[in-house]
């Protein structure tokens, strides 16, 4: 299926995979570029050599282009952003604020730059600084999310900005990608469908959990920290809740409580203390199958869910 | 003059009683998040035609106005 977005990034298919912390390793990564999609890895907080191992590990496994997401927060985002230039990545995302400060170089670098934006305002931002494309995500994503929802935000960012516009949060299927197409996007990007990607190499816990949830199994916490998180109902989102709710804790407990949480569920599958980061669209997840069968799958899809929607027009 | 424009366009976008913006008001009492700072500050660019970087330091609205005369300059 072309797309501005798959030439744009010399992809078959307009499916990025979503810069998971912890999650979007070499392996998936790796096996959603070779099946057609865009592989991102997530450089989260990593240091540099881990972002360079997990980098070298991609190129072992296919030769299409992959991304890296940056996330603007992390405690070594000055070194990934040089490191993005030095390996001559082709594709970075960036997460958790304006990436401004970095744009020049990377854009002189030859790097195709596309930020992950949660209002128009931002969208409009970035676009002056010389992004490619902007990811309009919404909050029914996993993980750290902003306010608007999808079905809102991605039309308005369409019209806010010249840029193609890629929608995320939420999309597990054809049907979300038929959907977002309709809202005026040209690609999407999805990180719950691929937490049960066989080549995903997070925690069987994990695994489970996702493809055993339902619709109303994620929640938010952490607003009162001013960034949100989205993640599976456990019995660490609801002490954490109760953290949240209870006045005496400070922001610096509620960090403090947070920290980690989410490595103890992608490498140990902690049930108890682990967080759990999933997208509302986790009910929509309900097989295990190769990066490869999951494009393919989504693809079909999206196809019948464009010929057919006339279907409930009477 | 900037310090007025600038509470105007405040108040303005933001739906907020202009008199109860003065120097020292922080985008923190004023429930403004890194989001609604992002629209204030584009408003401001298109008001004085210029371009603003937007660094942490700028917390209040008296930041604001010193950024914006130092680029008039």
């Amino acid at each position: 299926m072309k797309t501005i977005i798959t030439e744009l990034l010399g992809i078959e298919y307009p499916i990025l995979q979503g810069g998971m912390a912890w999650v979007a390793n070499a392996s998936l990564a790796g096996a959603v570029s070779n099946a057609g999609g865009l592989g991102i890895i997530g450089a989260a907080n990593a240091p540099k050599e881990v972002v360079q191992e997990e980098i070298r590990k991609v190129r072992e496994l296919t030769d299409k282009p992959f991304g890296v997401n940056i996330m603007l927060m992390s405690p070594f985002v000055d070194d990934i952003a040089k490191l993005v230039i030095d390996e001559k990545i082709k594709v970075v995302t960036t997460g958790a604020g304006l990436p401004s400060k970095y744009m020049k170089d990377w854009i002189e670098a030859g790097i195709i730059v596309i930020p992950v934006v949660p209002s128009c305002g931002m969208a409009k931002m970035v676009q002056r600084s010389g992004a490619s494309a902007v990811i309009a995500e919404g909050g029914e994503a996993g993980g750290h999310i902003g306010e608007l929802n999808t079905m809102s935000l991605v039309p308005q960012v369409r019209d806010a900005v010249d840029i193609p516009v890629i929608a995320a949060g939420g999309i597990a299927d054809g049907r979300g990608i038929a959907a977002a197409f309709m809202l005026g996007a040209s690609g999407v990007q999805m990180g719950t469908r691929f937490l049960v990607a066989k080549e995903c190499t997070i925690h069987r816990n994990y695994k489970d959990k996702i493809l055993k949830s339902k619709d109303i199994d994620t929640m938010t916490t952490g607003r009162r920290l001013g960034h949100p998180v989205r993640a599976l109902k456990t019995p660490f989102t609801r002490a954490f809740q109760k953290n949240e709710n209870d006045s005496a804790k400070t922001l610096e407990e509620l960090e403090a409580f947070g920290a980690g949480a989410l490595r103890k569920a992608v490498l140990e599958g902690d049930e108890k203390d682990g967080c759990f980061m999933a997208g509302q669209c986790c009910g929509l997840v309900k097989k295990e199958q190769t990066a490869e069968e999951i494009i393919q799958e989504l693809m079909k899809e999206t196809i019948e869910a464009f010929n057919g929607g006339l279907q409930w027009v009477k | 003059m900037t310090f007025e424009k600038i509470a105007e366009l405040i108040a303005e976008s933001k739906d907020m009683n202009v008199a109860d913006i003065t120097m020292e008001t922080s985008f923190e009492d004023m429930e403004l998040d890194s989001l609604d700072v992002i629209e204030v500050v584009m408003s401001i660019e298109e008001a004085f035609g210029i371009t603003l970087e937007i660094e942490d330091s700028v917390r209040t609205v008296g930041d604001l106005v010193e950024l914006v005369d130092s680029l008039a300059q």
